[in-house]
């Protein structure tokens, strides 16, 4: 209530006077409320009337303003009397026009209107543009009268909002006003004009919209936005007979009207424009070529790729890039032909373009253009047309491009074999075999595992692939041998993992060490028991710590049941000799939460070098730990921990909570 | 002071020649500058660069400028902003930029739209509630324009920006970038193209901060500055008045009411757009608004007239980063978001297409991988931009209808052609707000 009036004293109003005093704390608690936009609590009756007692009050800024705000959502035509006395008052004039502009019904509307003739300056300027939101025919004649109002901002103002009206009796005085027009408000009837011309041929008047934009358009000092405007809307009203003013524009020494007409026919829709520019473009000079292609690729319509394949043959170079591009734009297949044979053009930007071009083309017609080419052409383009099979997935390469792959030029020969292992699928697994097996070329190798991983990695029958890929094994080099193994690795299952168990015994270096790290990298503990027994039975020292890291790496495969893993934890404690085998069972044993683990972490505080991370361990276990967890165990471990880690406060801390908690817990 | 910017510009003889000379690198993709336009040392010539200005340039708008002014045929030669700070920083970052001291500066718009009848475009970076009425001068001006976004606080405002733009044959770009960014693109046209079958749902990322329902609060009165340090007046604008605090102006004005567009605004004036464009939306709006009762409308479910469904999404749920859009159709889906290093998919085998429709993509419409650079192309060009106005106006007027269906806690029906709500006169009311004046358009 405070905030409702000045100094304690009563609101003078009647209406005020009823309405009790919790009510009108509540209605600006909710104005305050400061969630937007606020949603009516009661009734929109009851609710108008409220905040019309608020306007009424005495009520602060921020209220009245707020009320008004809400009024644009419910108010009705009890509320325009009061908001219609506030468009006087400079600080809520706004406010009181957020709240009428949206309130249905004339009352609005004749407080508005009536306004104009009360008001000056700003609050004037801003009732205008109301009733122009409001599209109030009924003023008509009140803003007409307006436009030869001193102030240049009420003029303005007039004029687009008599354009919001929009009709072709709001037409007229903008009509009338435009010759005499002060320069400083010149655009605003522009646009006025505008505006009406605009509704006039939307409702089917198009004889009245012309003669606006005629009008206009023959302005003689007009900025170029609304010449170029006028022309916009003289041709495009006129629809078919707009198009000798577009000729003449495209053609004309005006820049600013040809940019113009650019635009207007790449909007225009009647069909005869695309054979008329096709026309235009063998007659005009380079730089108008330019525009044309612009305009013909971007309206899409394959009757004027004639016209652009020409141009594309010969003449200016940038002419004939623009016309390359026009007709891909345009994207009928039947540019790819004609493209193709600029392939090999002096001019390498049109090649360029060329070549760009058919990449981008779309359809079957198009690969087979490509198709052929690869098939036909000379090395050049060959290479050229591999690239395009990559880039537009043509899979029905597949068996040329095995063809390729034998050719004597290298080059040539290591395209087709990395665009064949890109498109393969995996009824082309025993193709890609056949080329790995032999094969010594590390990027051929390189190409083929890629390929054969994809395949294995989204075959639905991962036996199948595996049962090939063991099979070409034995004939395999080293160097494939390797790849098959990384690619079992990508299929997996059980078959997979014994080849490569198997491999492991291979005379050759690099595969027996791909074996192992096959088996580390497995991804499931299926691997386990073959590292274990590798780690105990190998003979050299690196495959031992191999084969006993990626055991350790066990531990940490989710697939692995927790007893399993806490086993293999178990199992490789006994080997471990080395630090780095010790943090690595430690970071094992941190995300198993069993009371077992405080068994294998304990003695690790006593190693200098892990001893830190063994005290995190030991705490993570016991920020873990469950009711089985033996208290005792658990406790001991935390108080050795507490004890060794005085570097270490946080930790050391971390402990201490631990211990007092469990002493809580007892 | 006149309110008519545009009324005393005109276009020069110079700047015709040079939009002329500029016409032979239409098709070029990347721009390729020909020599004739070239001054020594590869650099373009003054006479045939796209004149800049920038209008209410902060953080967003200082990488849309470095990112401009990185193009070789663009100038920056003026700041226009409500901040001397502001100013004085932008121009410091200009001049230092091209080796010079010719960046003018200028605190009220409408006086820097009389006096720099030069300029051929402007960058639009102020706060929100400023996007679209600035857009509305330049263009009036003669100007095109490059506008952050979201680029309109109403549906009736992002429909004068379009109409604005259509009369004067304007070239607009709003600043939804995603949509000249290859891993987009890539969804878009993969949706658009037919790869998924007839897609029937898009999903849409709507921001994970703030809510649909916002504040309005006043913060606390501060002594108002003297104009040539910060004009508070034109900082407000078309807004109601409210008493001057300087957090407002250093950017702390969103989630109020009467500055922001919520959580829906500030990311689906991106997201929207790129959803649509997946199902050849981008000419309409979603029909059908299901309310939801939650506080940011997460889970919305729109439908477009052709039964396509697009669904607000406030989490990862269907992709891992921001401002993200994934299409589902009978055959598959597709999904990008930023942070992604490519799209995802639901084969391998849509994702192997990614080279031949990105291809496909730029053959068809020959435009770059660049946003701004298609800005900069469609001023020579006079094409229209991959984020026009009518893109810009149909993907906003998504966005105020799903703000107004959560205002309304309710359902609520739209009308694309009309632009209304069907036979609902509360929501129709919120189409709109009462410009201060003198703004008003």
């Amino acid at each position: 209530m405070d905030n409702l009036t000045e100094n304690g004293s009563k609101p003078k109003e009647s209406i005020v006077m009823q309405i009790s005093k919790l009510k009108q704390t509540l209605i600006v608690a909710l104005l305050s409320s400061g969630v937007y936009p606020a949603m009516a609590q009661a009734p929109a009756k009851e609710q108008e009337a409220k905040l019309i007692a608020v306007l009424q009050s005495n009520a602060e800024f921020l209220q009245k303003a707020d009320a008004c705000r809400e009024l644009a959502r419910i108010g009705s035509a009890d509320c325009v009397p009061v908001l219609a006395g506030l468009l006087a008052d400079e600080k809520l004039t706004h406010m009181a026009r957020y709240g009428l502009e949206t309130v249905p019904g004339p009352a609005a509307d004749e407080a508005l209107r009536a306004a104009l003739g009360k008001l000056k300056g700003r609050p004037l300027v801003g009732v205008i543009g109301s009733l122009g939101v409001r599209h109030d025919e009924k003023a008509l004649a009140a803003l007409a009268g307006l436009l030869k109002d001193g102030d240049a901002e009420v003029v303005q103002a007039v004029a687009r909002a008599l354009g919001k009206i929009g009709s072709a009796e709001a037409a007229k005085p903008l009509l009338a006003t435009l010759p005499d027009v002060p320069a400083i408000s010149q655009l605003a009837v522009c646009e006025g004009l505008f505006r009406c011309a605009e509704a006039l041929a939307a409702s089917g008047q198009n004889d009245k919209a012309i003669i606006i934009y005629d009008t206009l358009r023959n302005l003689k000092q007009a900025p170029h936005q609304v010449l170029a405007g006028a022309l916009r809307g003289a041709i495009l009203t006129r629809q078919k007979d707009g198009l000798p003013w577009l000729l003449e524009a495209l053609r004309g020494s005006n820049l600013g009207l040809m940019l113009a007409a650019e635009r207007i026919a790449i909007e225009m829709k009647v069909a005869e424009v695309s054979k008329v520019l096709a026309d235009e473009l063998a007659k005009a000079a380079p730089d108008r070529q330019l525009v044309l292609c612009n305009v013909l690729g971007k309206r899409g319509d394959a009757t004027a790729l004639p016209g652009l394949l020409g141009l594309a043959k010969a003449g200016d170079k940038a002419a004939r890039v623009a016309a390359i591009r026009a007709a891909v734009e345009i994207g009928n297949a039947a540019a790819a032909v004609p493209l193709t044979e600029l392939l090999k053009d002096a001019e390498g930007e049109v090649a360029q373009a060329a070549a760009v071009g058919i990449a981008g083309l779309p359809g079957p017609e198009v690969d087979a253009c490509v198709l052929r080419l690869l098939g036909s052409g000379d090395q050049a383009v060959k290479l050229k047309m591999i690239e395009l099979v990559s880039q537009r997935r043509i899979a029905t390469a597949l068996p040329l491009l095995l063809k390729i792959r034998d050719d004597k030029d290298e080059a040539l020969r290591s395209a087709a074999i990395r665009c064949f292992a890109e498109l393969a699928s995996e009824t082309e697994i025993s193709s890609l075999l056949e080329r790995l097996v032999t094969n010594t070329n590390a990027a051929e190798i390189a190409a083929i595992e890629k390929a054969l991983a994809a395949i294995c990695a989204a075959s639905a029958d991962p036996k199948a692939c595996v049962a090939k890929l063991v099979a070409a094994l034995p004939k395999a080099g080293p160097e494939a041998k390797v790849a098959l193994l990384r690619t079992l690795g990508v299929a997996g299952g059980t078959e997979a993992l014994n080849a490569v168990r198997g491999a492991v015994d291979d005379s050759n270096k690099d595969v027996h060490t791909a074996a192992i790290r096959g088996l580390c990298e497995w991804k499931t503990g299926e691997a386990a028991p073959l590292l274990l027994a590798l780690a105990k039975s190998s003979s050299g020292q690196v495959d031992k710590i191999l084969s006993l890291r990626g055991y350790l790496g066990m531990a940490a495969k989710q697939d692995v049941p927790a007893p399993q893993r806490l086993a293999i934890c178990r199992e490789s404690a006994s080997m471990i000799q080395r630090d780095d085998e010790k943090l690595l069972l430690l970071a094992a044993l941190a995300n198993l939460a069993d009371p077992e683990s405080l068994n294998l972490i304990v003695p690790c505080l006593d190693v200098p070098a892990v001893k830190r991370e063994a005290v995190a361990t030991v705490i993570a276990v016991a920020e873990k730990r469950q009711k089985n967890h033996s208290v005792e165990i658990t406790r001991a471990a935390l108080k050795k921990a507490a004890e060794i880690v005085t570097d270490k406060p946080e930790l050391a801390k971390r402990a201490h909570d631990l211990l007092q908690q469990m002493e809580s817990e007892k | 002071m006149t309110t008519d910017p545009e009324a005393n510009s005109a276009v020069t003889r110079r700047q015709f020649l040079k939009r002329s000379a500029a016409a032979s690198t239409v098709f070029a993709i990347p721009t390729i500058i020909p020599a004739s336009a070239l001054g020594k040392g590869g650099a373009v010539a003054p006479s045939n660069r796209i004149v800049m200005g920038g209008i209410g340039i902060h953080n967003r708008g200082g990488s849309d400028l470095t990112w401009m002014m990185g193009e070789p045929d663009v100038q920056f030669v003026a700041i226009c902003d409500i901040s001397k700070e502001r100013r004085e920083a932008v121009k410091h970052t200009i001049d230092n930029k091209y080796g010079t001291k010719d960046c003018t500066m200028h605190r009220d718009i409408r006086e820097f739209l009389v006096e720099r009848t030069d300029i051929d475009g402007v960058l639009i970076a102020t706060g929100d509630h400023w996007h679209a009425l600035a857009s509305i001068l330049a263009m009036r001006a003669g100007k095109d324009v490059y506008s952050e976004k979201p680029s309109c606080m109403t549906i009736a405002e992002g429909q004068a920006v379009a109409d604005t733009a259509r009369e004067y044959c304007r070239v607009y770009q709003t600043g939804a970038q995603r949509l000249s960014e290859p891993n987009h693109v890539f969804a878009i046209e993969t949706a658009r193209s037919g790869r998924l079958g007839k897609v029937h749902t898009a999903y849409a990322h709507i921001a994970p901060w703030d809510a649909a329902i916002m504040g309005n609060a006043w913060k606390p009165a501060q002594p108002e500055p003297p104009k040539d340090e910060v004009d508070w007046d034109i900082w407000l604008g078309p807004c109601p008045w409210r008493p001057y605090n300087s957090s407002y102006v250093k950017g702390d004005w969103r989630g109020l009411y009467d500055f922001h567009t919520s959580c829906i605004g500030e990311w689906g004036a991106h997201t929207f757009a790129q959803a649509q464009a997946g199902i050849n939306a981008l000419d309409t709006s979603p029909i059908d608004y299901k309310y939801v009762d939650n506080p940011t409308g997460d889970g919305m479910v729109t439908t477009f007239a052709n039964g396509a469904k697009m669904v607000l999404s406030r989490g990862d749920k269907y992709w891992h980063g921001s401002c993200g859009e994934r299409f589902d159709g009978p055959e598959g889906w597709v999904a990008a978001a930023d942070g992604y290093s490519k799209p995802d998919a639901s084969s391998p085998a849509l994702l192997a297409d990614f080279k031949k429709v990105i291809a496909e993509y730029i053959a068809r419409t020959q435009r770059p991988m660049n946003h701004v650079r298609d800005f900069f192309d469609c001023i020579k060009t006079r094409r229209q931009t991959v984020a026009n106005a009518e893109v810009m106006y149909r993907s906003m007027s998504t966005v105020h209808a799903a703000n107004i269906c959560m205002w309304l806690k309710r359902d609520v029906k739209f009308d694309p052609i009309k632009a209304e709500f069907v036979n609902d006169a509360e929501a129709n009311r919120l189409r709109s707000r009462a410009m201060r004046e003198p703004w008003i358009i």
